[in-house]
């Protein structure tokens, strides 16, 4: 579904990204991890335009999509729950979720049933079905968290980027984070997601690929991975 | 050493100005954009550092020249006389428009100011029986030293010169004053406030100060320049100091290139030569072309280098051509005047965002290598640990009460965040604060730094109450804190970043600062060298002088701890700060807290990772919807059933642990 070769990319003279390939197939749950500075925010960042790459090509299923600006990569269907939210705090629950849509009410994306997937947005997480009208400003760190997710999906994308869909939330609702990309997986969302708890997304992702300082150091079956002694050594702390 | 020999060739080239271009005419133009130089030196000040838009310079540039007016006029004072008084004045005036205007903001203090400015224009002229009203005040000017016995020269030539080379020198004073002051720690705490003005007051610094003080600066220079600029035309009327005049000197500052000192003189000498240049249609054509071809070039260089940007590089470039064309297609330019004036100006601001010096400067660094890091780097090199912790011994002996919040609540219309809490914090302990999202534990920090006043309850450290004392005040008390969702001075390197949170520890005063005396130097040596020390303490040391924002989200945490710290806290408030790290770097954390405590520093910590509360945590309260659900022992807290079914649940949490 998503193809990534050579990525390069970098913030100002700062070269973050040297050479990454990456390969997202379709309905494959597929996580990055590495240290804080690896590059893996980066590398969502560079996916959904909202930085240039400055080298390498980026396929979505099978069409290049290299330094189109972040909207018409939207369009396309890349959907990106970005870090720290960024959830419109001025509009109520409700409006966020429809603009998560947006490309398919102007139909830029095929249009499908909006008002269903919003229903199926509510019944995901019923804390936001309970909050719809409240603005998104005003919700807790958790169920703005939960936002940012259900609006990435309201675009029915090809891809869904996720970026440390658990940051700042209490153990619980971690938890529930985690069952609720367990359910997207079971559904055939593809997924590329990135984690702060490296050992909890190696166990439900299928594929994994570990960065240091900009560059692929290993990859491959997610449960490999997890079982790898220099992995774990490095990444997924020596409690487990 | 290009700096310097550039510095030294435009020193000698206005010193020698005068006598390489004879005519008064071009002399005088010189001299008002020299005058208009100190003004938008000043105004940068506001404007690019504390990044407030004021309309109200105008005024201010009114009130030193009027004030050179009325003393000439009423008392028959000359010159000298009327130099400080301008200065004194407009500087009094920008306290009196500062002190109520900067409690608001952005758009709302722009109205203000230009509110400002109308009242005293309408002032100037209605107040006949002091201004001498819209018929304005001549003035003579002054021969300030009589050298006619040993210099044989035209008195009128030697007037020139004379009031020519005092405007220079006024220009000197404040370039050397202006860039001495931003250069030390008032121009940080600018900068600091414009980025994050809740972490500003948190570090001590208090915004609202600042504000005013360099609101009240920035007005000074305006009635510097004003009382020069009522000497150099020697005559003054109330329309001279209209609101046109005052978004000139915004529009050249803008194009000039805001945060610099060449950027604003540079924007001086466009706003008053451009309408002279485009009285002269033969200089206009020759002016366009030089920018055409320049612009042909550059592009062309551009190009070649990045030539997928073609497109965008293109654009402006045919801009530039077109335009010149246009100069030569025209006949009488004073028809369009405004127009082309007008074009200019939607370029340089769509094209060069950061002022044409911004531009020149982009250029530069993309044409030399990467600038090696600051002198400090060679100079710190051996960064003694022990340094980053200076003699903040408590007051209270360990195990003694240093924060006791009683029955505390916080309401926010009909919702209580904080419904009757207690929190005793005993010294040199590491107390947990953990509970749901929304629970209030962000709330309580912000009670306990007060930035919200606790609607009930009381809040006392060290035995004093400190519910409803301002953040800087709670600051200098001794409580430090970082923040959920990262709150750094972004525009500023890492190690300014901690030396803001070091303001508490200068003695010196603002003179020293503008000055650069020996005791200011000492002092800001003192500051980096602890600042680099505390980079050093949390592993950010290799990256001092990066600026703060393009840090990874996890390191930024890193940064605020070290700010933090430089406050020589007593009590530590961290919010989450483990908050999107990876495994071993909380083990790091876990350690870098372990030495804080070491050092005799309370901590309060906020945090979702039960792995950080179970190593590092005394004693752990949990809220719930605002209320304490429980408090004791990590391993006594992990128990309650409780907080199990309300927090913790089962297990990824388990896992994390």
């Amino acid at each position: 579904m998503l193809q990534v070769t050579g990525l390069e990319a970098g913030y100002g003279r700062v070269q973050v990204l040297h050479g990454i390939s990456i390969s997202v197939p379709q309905g494959a749950l597929v996580t990055l991890i590495g240290s804080n500075g690896a590059g893996k925010t980066t590398t969502l960042r560079a996916l959904s335009g909202m930085i240039r790459p400055t080298a390498g090509h980026i396929l979505l299923a099978g069409a290049d999509i290299t330094g189109l600006p972040t909207h018409a990569i939207c369009r396309r269907g890349v959907a990106h729950s970005p870090e720290g939210r960024r959830v419109f705090a001025n509009l109520p629950v409700a409006d966020n979720l429809l603009l998560g849509g947006f490309a398919r009410i102007t139909g830029a994306r095929p249009r499908g049933d909006v008002g269903r997937d919003l229903d199926r947005m509510y019944e995901l997480f019923p804390r936001l079905a309970e909050r719809r009208a409240q603005l998104a400003g005003t919700l807790s760190g958790g169920e703005q968290q939960m936002l940012a997710m259900a609006r990435a999906l309201m675009l029915n994308p090809l891809v869904l980027l996720l970026d440390e869909p658990s940051m700042g939330l209490a153990p619980r609702l971690v938890e529930e984070v985690f069952a609720t990309i367990a359910r997207l997986k079971a559904e055939r969302v593809t997924m590329l997601l990135v984690e702060q708890f490296a050992a909890a997304a190696l166990g439900i992702a299928d594929f994994g690929y570990v960065l240091e300082n900009g560059r692929l150091t290993a990859s491959g079956e997610a449960a490999a991975l997890r079982t790898d002694p220099a992995v774990r050594a490095a990444y997924l702390g020596a409690a487990h | 050493m290009l700096a310097a020999t550039a510095k030294l060739l435009a020193l000698a080239a206005l010193a020698a100005f005068p006598f390489v271009v004879g005519g008064p005419y071009y002399l005088h133009l010189l001299v008002v954009i020299l005058i208009y130089g100190i003004l938008t030196l000043g105004l940068d000040v506001v404007f690019g550092y504390t990044g407030e838009v004021s309309l109200g310079h105008s005024a201010l540039f009114g009130i030193g020249a009027y004030t050179a007016g009325t003393l000439a006029l009423q008392l028959h004072v000359g010159f000298w006389w009327a130099l400080p008084a301008g200065v004194i004045v407009a500087a009094a005036f920008g306290a009196i428009l500062a002190l109520p205007a900067l409690r608001v903001t952005g758009p709302y203090l722009a109205m203000v100011t230009l509110a400002f400015g109308t009242i005293v224009q309408i002032l100037i002229n209605e107040m006949t029986f002091l201004t001498n009203g819209p018929l304005g005040i001549p003035l003579k000017r002054p021969m300030l030293f009589d050298w006619r016995p040993w210099l044989p020269m035209a008195q009128k030539r030697m007037q020139d010169l004379q009031f020519y080379y005092v405007v220079v020198a006024a220009l000197l004073l404040t370039l050397l004053v202006v860039s001495r002051l931003v250069a030390s720690r008032y121009g940080r705490a600018f900068e600091a406030l414009r980025d994050s003005p809740i972490a500003c007051d948190c570090m001590g610094v208090s915004v609202y100060k600042h504000k005013v003080l360099a609101f009240t600066l920035s007005a000074g220079f305006a009635g510097l320049a004003g009382v020069l600029f009522a000497y150099s035309e020697l005559y003054i009327a109330p329309n001279n100091f209209g609101f046109d005049l005052a978004i000139t000197f915004l529009l050249a500052v803008t194009m000039g290139g805001r945060k610099s000192r060449a950027g604003p003189l540079i924007g001086a000498a466009i706003v008053v030569f451009l309408p002279n240049l485009l009285a002269d249609i033969a200089l206009f054509r020759i002016a366009a072309g030089i920018v055409a071809v320049v612009a042909v070039v550059g592009g062309a260089a551009h190009m070649l280098r990045r030539p997928e940007q073609r497109v965008r590089t293109a654009i402006p470039v045919a801009l530039c051509v077109a335009f010149f064309g246009f100069a030569l297609l025209l006949e009488k330019i004073t028809d369009y005047k405004l127009t082309v004036f007008g074009m200019m100006i939607l370029f340089v601001v769509y094209y060069l965002p950061d002022g044409i010096f911004g531009f020149l400067r982009q250029i530069a660094a993309g044409v030399r290598r990467p600038a090696p890091p600051r002198a400090h780097a060679a100079v710190l090199a051996p960064v003694d640990d022990a340094a980053a912790w200076a003699a903040a011994a408590p007051h209270v002996e360990a195990g003694g009460t240093l924060l006791d919040v009683r029955q505390v609540v916080m309401q926010f219309g009909g919702l209580k965040a904080l419904d009757r809490v207690d929190l005793l914090v005993r010294a040199g302990t590491v107390h947990g604060l953990i509970g749901p999202n929304g629970s209030g534990k962000s709330t309580m920090m912000n009670v306990l730094t007060g930035i919200y006043t606790p609607t009930g309850g009381d809040v006392a450290f060290e035995g004093v109450s400190i519910a409803g004392h301002t953040p800087s005040e709670i600051a200098g008390r001794g409580i430090a804190r970082t923040f959920q969702n990262v709150q750094l001075f972004g525009e500023l390197s890492l190690i300014e970043n901690v030396m803001v949170g070091l303001h508490h520890v200068y003695r010196g005063s603002m003179a020293d600062a503008a000055a650069r005396s020996g005791r200011e130097r000492r002092e800001e040596l003192a500051a980096r060298r602890r600042a680099a020390s505390l980079l050093r303490f949390v592993g950010l040391y290799a990256m001092a002088d990066e600026e703060a924002r393009n840090l990874p989200y996890g390191r930024q945490r890193l940064l605020e701890i070290a700010r933090a710290l430089a406050l020589d806290p007593k009590l530590l408030l961290l919010d989450e700060p483990a908050a999107g790290l990876t495994a071993p770097d909380i083990a790091d954390l876990i350690r870098i807290i372990g030495k804080i405590r070491d050092h005799g520093i309370t901590m309060i910590l906020i945090e979702h990772h039960m792995d950080v509360v179970m190593s590092v945590c005394d004693t752990v309260s949990v809220l719930d919807f605002g209320q304490k659900i429980a408090e004791g022992t990590p391993a006594e807290v992990q128990r309650d059933e409780r907080v199990v079914s309300a927090y913790l649940g089962g297990s990824i949490a388990a896992e994390a642990a």
